[in-house]
């Protein structure tokens, strides 16, 4: 679908002990994309192991940083690789390769400079629980507060940016508030932003990998500790 | 004297010594051994003639002087605190920046 155009799509996928599901993941993206890049955020299992044996790209953090630092390393290596979009992507399984080729649209047809796969926007059948859909409200609208910005889904992992877009934007981020971080240099550089409704695959063991309601309070100590610092 | 300020001169005596051992071992500069000898000096004075400090309770409308210390010590208690959450936040982008080149390096030799 994306192979053989003449741009060059990179996914990245940042993972932290995910043994189990890496292998799926890859070769489901393997069949629509070429350039697979993954991060290994210092995991203690096999999962560095997998991914190079699967002869995609693997760079590992020699210890554990968290998401944020892991998605940065990410983009550092898509634009060393001269990629021209640049995909991000959850190694948990919970997205499928084949909504790839709908998130990028909107930057082929240079409608947008980054596009966020929606989870709520989506209409079929989707099982996210109750109680993520109430997370995830909660997550918009502390966005909304801080940065301005409407969204459907600021948690989303499914993201594609064009690679002007990416070097434009600034971050720092260390966890799990990148997400929000990137909403704020959607607004600061002026980039034109685009959600896309995607199927998300909610199994109990993605669930257990997402964020707790803990998380998501740390998270937004860190945001506005971000503000002042 | 009172114990209290028979356990504070000791206590202050100690701070002094480690502060010391320190400046010859260059764990701190002379700038910085300078900045807490003058402090702990102060706090050994304010230790031997709490009254002193009532000089500057009724200047600030405080009642008693050691009430003053107290909030000082708090004052200063909190802009430790933050000025700690920040060097740890540099200290973290540093170690992540140099992760993150290594990680990007090491891919890159294997790759070749």
């Amino acid at each position: 679908m994306t192979k053989n155009k003449n741009y060059q799509v990179a996914v990245i996928i940042p993972a932290y002990n995910e043994e189990q599901t890496i292998r799926a993941v890859i070769s489901d993206v393997q069949k629509i994309v070429n350039q697979i890049i993954v991060i290994d955020d210092g995991s203690n299992d096999q999962t560095s192991e997998i991914a190079e044996n699967m002869g995609v790209k693997v760079y590992r953090h020699m210890f554990n940083l968290g998401l944020g630092a892991t998605l940065i390393t990410g983009f550092a290596a898509a634009l060393k690789n001269k990629a021209d979009i640049i995909v991000t992507m959850d190694a948990d399984g919970q997205h499928k390769a084949e909504n790839i080729a709908q998130l990028i649209k909107p930057i082929i047809s240079q409608d947008a400079d980054i596009v966020i796969g929606s989870r709520l926007l989506y209409q079929g059948n989707h099982s996210m629980p109750g109680r993520r859909r109430f997370y995830n409200h909660l997550a918009n609208f502390i966005t909304y507060l801080i940065y301005g910005i409407k969204t459907t889904d600021s948690q989303s992992g499914l993201r594609a940016f064009s690679s002007a877009a990416l070097k434009k934007i600034e971050l720092t981020s260390q966890r799990m508030e990148i997400s929000s971080e990137i909403f704020r240099e959607i607004k600061d550089k002026n980039l034109r932003l685009v959600e896309v409704p995607i199927p998300a695959i909610y199994t109990s063991y993605s669930l257990s990998k997402g964020q707790s309601f803990t998380t998501g309070v740390k998270t937004f100590f860190r945001l506005i500790l971000n503000r002042l610092i | 004297m009172i114990l209290i300020q028979i356990l504070f001169i000791i206590l202050i005596l100690f701070i002094l010594s480690r502060l010391l051992i320190r400046l010859k071992s260059h764990q701190v500069s002379i700038l910085n051994f300078l900045i807490w000898l003058i402090f702990w000096i102060g706090a050994g004075v304010i230790v031997l003639y709490p009254e002193a400090t009532n000089f500057l309770a009724r200047l600030l409308g405080v009642g008693r002087g050691a009430d003053v210390i107290i909030y000082f010590s708090l004052i200063l208690l909190f802009y430790f605190i933050f000025y700690l959450t920040v060097r740890l936040r540099v200290i973290e982008r540093q170690i992540t920046e140099i992760v993150r080149k290594i990680s990007l390096e090491k891919e890159e030799k294997r790759r070749n």
